[in-house]
């Protein structure tokens, strides 16, 4: 097991490496950001003096190295457009997209458990495929396309919610919304599956010929056993969550770690980049191996696979 | 399912009942993850408290200051205007913005050439002399000011009394620092001209220059650059560059209370403010990049004001009778041919490129685009600039163009590689690529970053080719306009002719007004009727206002000149608050 | 700890059995395949099929003129303008061939590389096996949207970069299911009759692996495509995606976001209906090919 365990350990310590490394020279690719440092019309001293205050004069791999041990103590650089440290503004924001996020997975749990019971337990019906489309059409219409709608037809419209911002509970409604109905269909997907697999189990077969009621069956026995795989793909699909809801953070003018990203790209603020790509990084493979490592503790075959 | 792993086709999860305990375990994992996130979140330390201003108990009343003895001097002096007694100032008015709000720009010591920036400066900081509503270049800071009639020195008084936030005194040794550290738009021209600066006693100081300086009230006065806007010294020293941006601390209206990087600020009335206290208490101004949510603000009271409309929302505004729409006049986009020199190339016929302009109906674009609301200006440089020269709207006459172009012997046009306009004009330039499609003209639109525009905007081998539409809100003159595009040397320009260079060397060198603005004429107009420059039009940077805003609108939209934001800030009133 | 392996539900058990050999098109759902047809037919057959260029605003036409159904509308112009004065329709179909090209080819890209890969991955073994698997890790790090909007604004906007985006982000999860197939497929006994009469590595690849990954393969691909038509709208709603003038789904929801609000509806709900359509009938298509393909799969 231990074994196992380190071994896995490493798998993310190497991948998170070439990610970085990718990342690193990527950012480095979009061109030079002297000239948004200094502004338009700089002048090439002023220019030059930017590269060398910021540090971006130097050869690559010794801008590598530099970052590598800068992160090893937690300090990501400074924004070249904030001004403060990245760590700073990554974990100002970072509250407002896990608030996001959960809401976003609220959502989507409450579409997809529901609605993937119900396909289950009616498999095969009408009402399979119509549960199984209104969690597909999460999938098919753009999220900014349905964010934009709602805000129109909610806000402006019945003045029900406010239109954009965060702060107060109804400003996350919208959103979350418009994010976490993308990931039902998965979390639909999944639960159906559990729930057949164990419906057709032999133990379920025996509660029901013990004359427990059908109710009770799906509830008590079923349910239970086909949510874990469904946590699993919640934990993970928080993660993502957390990081691509840059459209959704446009839209409503939501501060989240998203949009940051996106404006670092724009702006070509490196530090800003390396950061919330690295740190999207150490959270999704984070959660992978949390996930692996508990399935193979639950599961001893799968430390050979 | 984005997950694959968990998912090994044709196997399957071999597993199927799991023990309570494994249950809980994925539990408490899950809730680890989430709980080891939001307590990295919370475990940032929590942005500073905002120094604690000493409010004064007792409202000063001011005193009118007398104008200073004539001396011979271009410029009159302003006096302040007489405070009402000091009313409490209460409410919140909300600005939505139409970019992100860039800390940097709370540091008047770094402002660039762009306007944006001067929104905040006019709400955070003060300068000695700035423009103000129906006056250019009032005594803000200063009281009074003389330019000596050589154009050597420049006198300065600074009012009694007058603070900053944090309840120091402003001084003449702020705005000395304040000079010298400067490191923003037209620096180094400043500097370079400035031989010293004295500082006499704590209210007067004096700048002499190498030779006579004639701009340079218009370089220092305006938006053209911010080293006349006051910083404190002990304070900048103190904290650095980086963190004054985080606490910014100057000596205008409102006071920083705090920012969300980015994407608010909020700021508090400065009960201390010298001209007037301003009567609304707070001002956030948030960022939202998003125009249909920005007018979805305005329509549900969610913001008070917002920034730039786009042309099909225009109409959503005018029609709602609570809110008010605003037009200033703001840059403008004009058209540049790059291959007009190439002797190969059919632009280099002054005909051909008098079609292209003939071609473009431009009034169709500012009704489709801006509701009809943009200044159809014949120059590239605002025509209230100073220098700059009058012309009517270029004419549009399709007719003429194609017979232009049959007489240069190309009336079955050619193609020009791409079309780059400045992003995010996009749609502009879509227009004006099917307007010149008319004569035969053929080109794609090319689309990039705004900062790998700039970047191909710079002299050099690697210039963008092709037609190119920049569009500039820069704040300053036609000098400067025409130092930035049509030199040789210029930032963002691809021109170098003889005509203008020489011209231009004559106007640095000259100390007659006259003589100058003759020189700057010539060079406009050589640059105008020889299509090498090719205005289109300017843009009208819309406004909505709510009905909240007790002002009427003329007061606080485009009542400065050179300035296309709300302001000033501390003449803003609300209704029933 | 114990975990009792569990039987066969026997509902699965009869379900392996029950399917022999299927006739491909026995039991296809008919709408979904209907609706993607139709995509492809309008995507081949636009210059056909449209009225006008897509790029040049009509003749005679008034800007953002309504549909024909509407009041103000013409039948000039069935589906109305948008507002630079172009036509709704005739930016419809174009936008049809543009949208499939860029998410088909993107797939076709995508799945090419991960095939390779994962097939190099799962038959080689070993250190190959090992390099491969740690970048799909670090790959599949970034989620897509945030991978892709990085990659797009790293190239520029552009047909052909989008392209290559799709390219570049989605070989992976094909990769990992293919190396899997392929772990199971090298031990079966075909395959090991061919090693040990001394056929290729190359051959048995071509001969064996491939056609037997292919119907993986394939439901991935519908599966892709339908991501990969979101993404475009994505990346061009954020600037990043088609460039202006081109005719592109997501473009034109892009372009006329503003005008939701002002009544001029049919400029965004008729290219996003167009997307949801496609996407949900491809995603359908994948889930019938999915279950076809590998009755074991039913369940998910």
């Amino acid at each position: 097991m231990r074994g196992y365990v380190v071994r896995r350990l490493g798998y993310s310590l190497i991948s998170l490496f070439l990610l970085s490394v990718t990342i690193f020279v990527a950012v480095r690719a979009t061109g030079d950001p002297a000239l948004l440092l200094v502004g338009p019309g700089g002048r090439p001293e002023d220019m030059a003096r930017a590269r060398v205050d910021w540090g971006i004069d130097r050869s690559w791999p010794e801008q590598y190295l530099s970052f590598v041990r800068n992160v090893a103590r937690g300090d990501f650089g400074t924004s070249f457009q904030y001004r403060i440290p990245v760590r700073d503004i990554y974990f100002q924001r970072l509250p407002n997209s896990l608030q996001l996020a959960a809401a976003g997975l609220l959502i989507s749990l409450l579409i997809g458990i529901p609605l993937g019971i119900l396909t289950a337990v009616k498999v095969d019906t009408v009402w399979d495929t119509a549960c199984k489309i209104v969690a597909m059409l999460g999938l098919s219409i753009p999220g900014f396309f349905v964010g934009l709608v709602m805000i129109i037809v909610f806000a402006v419209g019945l003045r029900w919610l406010p239109a954009a911002g965060s702060g107060t509970p109804q400003h996350v409604i919208m959103p979350a919304v418009a994010l976490g109905w993308y990931f039902a269909a998965s979390m639909l997907r999944l639960t159906r599956s559990g729930m057949l697999d164990v419906l057709g189990s032999e133990y379920v077969k025996l509660a029901r010929l013990k004359g427990t009621p059908e109710r009770v069956v799906i509830v008590k026995h079923a349910f239970k056993n086909a949510l874990i795989p469904v946590l699993t793909l919640a934990g993970v699909n928080f993660v993502i969550m957390l990081n691509v809801a840059v459209i959704i953070e446009t839209i409503f003018a939501w501060p989240g770690i998203g949009r940051l990203l996106f404006e670092g790209i724009s702006l070509r603020d490196f530090p800003v980049v390396q950061g919330v790509v690295v740190m999207a990084g150490v959270m999704v493979l984070g959660v992978n191996l949390l996930v692996d490592l508990l399935y193979a503790v639950i599961d001893p075959r799968i430390r050979y696979a | 399912m984005k997950r694959t792993g968990l998912i090994q086709a044709p196997g399957r999860l071999a597993t199927r009942r799991f023990s309570r305990r494994s249950f809980l375990l994925h539990c408490a994992a899950t809730a680890g993850i989430a709980g080891l996130l939001t307590a990295c979140g919370q475990a940032a330390p929590p942005p500073p408290a905002p120094p604690a201003a000493t409010p004064e108990a007792a409202r000063k009343i001011e005193t009118i200051s007398t104008p200073a003895p004539a001396t011979a001097v271009a410029k009159p002096v302003a006096t302040a205007a007489p405070a009402a007694a000091k009313a409490e100032p209460k409410g919140r008015l909300v600005y939505a913005w139409h970019t992100t709000i860039s800390p940097a720009w709370l540091d008047p010591q770094e402002n660039p050439p762009q306007i944006t920036p001067y929104n905040f400066a006019y709400a955070l900081h003060d300068a000695l002399v700035k423009h103000m509503p129906g006056k250019t270049f009032a005594p803000s800071l200063a009281e009074s000011y003389e330019i000596a009639p050589d154009n050597k020195s420049a006198n300065f008084k600074l009012r009694q009394g007058i603070k900053f936030h944090d309840g120091q005194p402003v001084t003449s040794e702020d705005v000395k620092f304040t000079f010298e550290k400067y490191r923003g738009a037209n620096a180094t021209i400043l500097k370079e001209k400035t031989e010293r600066i004295e500082t006499p006693d704590d209210r007067t100081v004096r700048f002499l220059f190498k030779e006579p300086f004639l701009d340079f009230l218009t370089i220092y006065g305006s938006p053209a650059s911010g080293a006349g806007w006051i910083v404190p010294k002990a304070y900048y020293e103190k904290v650095g560059p980086n963190e004054f941006k985080q606490q910014p601390i100057g000596a205008g209206p409102y006071r920083f209370v705090r920012q969300q990087a980015g994407t608010e600020i909020e700021l508090e009335s400065f009960t201390d403010y010298w001209r007037k206290v301003p009567s609304v208490k707070t001002i956030i101004m948030r960022g939202v990049p998003e125009a249909t949510t920005r007018v979805a603000l305005i329509q549900t009271g969610e913001a008070d004001v917002i920034n730039m409309i786009p042309g099909e929302l225009l109409d959503t505004i005018r029609r709602d009778p609570k809110l008010r729409l605003v037009s200033l006049q703001s840059g403008p986009g004009w058209l540049e041919m790059t291959s007009y020199d190439r002797p190969d190339s059919p632009l280099k016929d002054v005909r051909v490129r008098q079609a292209v302009s003939l071609a473009i109906d431009r009034k169709a674009i500012s009704d489709a685009e801006m509701g009809g609301m943009a200044a159809l200006e014949g120059n590239w440089i605002p025509s209230d600039w100073p220098g700059s020269l009058q012309r009517p709207t270029p004419p549009f006459d399709l007719a003429k163009a194609k017979q232009l172009m049959a007489e240069a012997g190309v009336a079955d046009g050619f193609d020009v590689s791409a079309f780059t306009p400045l992003p995010p004009y996009f749609s502009w330039a879509e227009r004006v690529v099917t307007q010149l499609r008319a004569i035969n003209i053929r080109t794609q639109i090319n689309t990039m970053e705004r900062a790998a525009f700039y970047e191909k905007l710079a002299p050099g081998p690697n210039r963008q080719k092709g037609f190119i539409m920049p569009l500039s809100g820069a704040p300053g003159d036609a000098a400067a306009r025409i130092r930035e595009n049509a030199v040789c040397s210029g930032a963002f320009s691809g021109i170098c002719l003889p005509e203008v260079e020489e011209r231009m060397k004559r106007y640095d060198s000259s100390t007659d007004p006259q003589a100058r603005q003759k020189l700057l004429d010539e060079v406009q107009a050589y640059l105008l009727d020889n299509y090498i420059i090719v205005p289109i039009f300017r843009q009208a940077f819309s406004h909505a206002v709510g009905p909240r805003i007790a002002n009427k609108v003329e007061d606080i939209e485009g009542a400065i000149p050179q300035y296309v934001y709300l302001g000033p800030y501390e003449d803003v009133e609300l209704k029933d608050v | 700890m114990a975990v009792e392996a569990q039987p066969l539900p026997a509902s699965l058990a009869a379900a392996e059995t029950r399917i022999e050999t299927p006739g491909l098109l026995r039991d296809i759902p008919l709408v979904p395949t209907a609706i993607l047809l139709w995509l492809v037919l309008m995507a081949l057959l636009a210059g056909v099929l449209a009225p006008y260029d897509p790029t040049l605003p009509v003749a005679g036409a008034r800007i953002t003129q309504p549909p024909v159904w509407m009041e103000g509308g013409s039948t000039s112009t069935l589906l109305g303008t948008d507002f630079q004065g172009r036509d709704v329709l005739s930016r419809l179909i174009y936008g049809a061939r543009v949208s499939l090209m860029v998410a088909a080819t993107g797939t076709v890209v995508a799945g090419g590389i991960g095939m390779l890969l994962g097939i190099l991955a799962g038959y080689l073994g070993g250190w190959v096996d090992q390099t491969i698997m740690r970048l799909t890790d670090a790959w599949l790090a970034l989620p897509s949207l945030m991978f892709a909007i990085f990659l797009a604004a790293l190239l520029g906007p552009g047909v052909g970069n989008i392209i290559i985006v799709f390219g570049l982000i989605y070989w992976t999860r094909y990769a990992r299911v293919i190396r899997g197939e392929v772990l199971s497929l090298r031990e079966r006994d075909f395959v090991r009759l061919a090693q040990v009469a001394g056929v290729s590595k190359t051959r048995i690849i071509l001969r064996h692996i491939v056609p037997n990954v292919m119907n993986t393969w394939m439901v991935l691909a519908s599966l892709t495509v339908g991501v990969a038509i979101i993404t475009e709208a994505s990346l061009s709603f954020l600037g990043l995606g088609v460039p202006p003038p081109t005719p592109a789904w997501g473009l034109m929801l892009a372009e006329a976001r503003a005008t939701l609000m002002v009544g001029q509806w049919w400029l965004t709900v008729v290219p996003g209906a167009c997307i949801s359509v496609v996407v949900l009938a491809a995603n359908l298509f994948g889930d019938w090919l999915r279950v076809r393909l590998d009755p074991q799969q039913r369940n998910l």
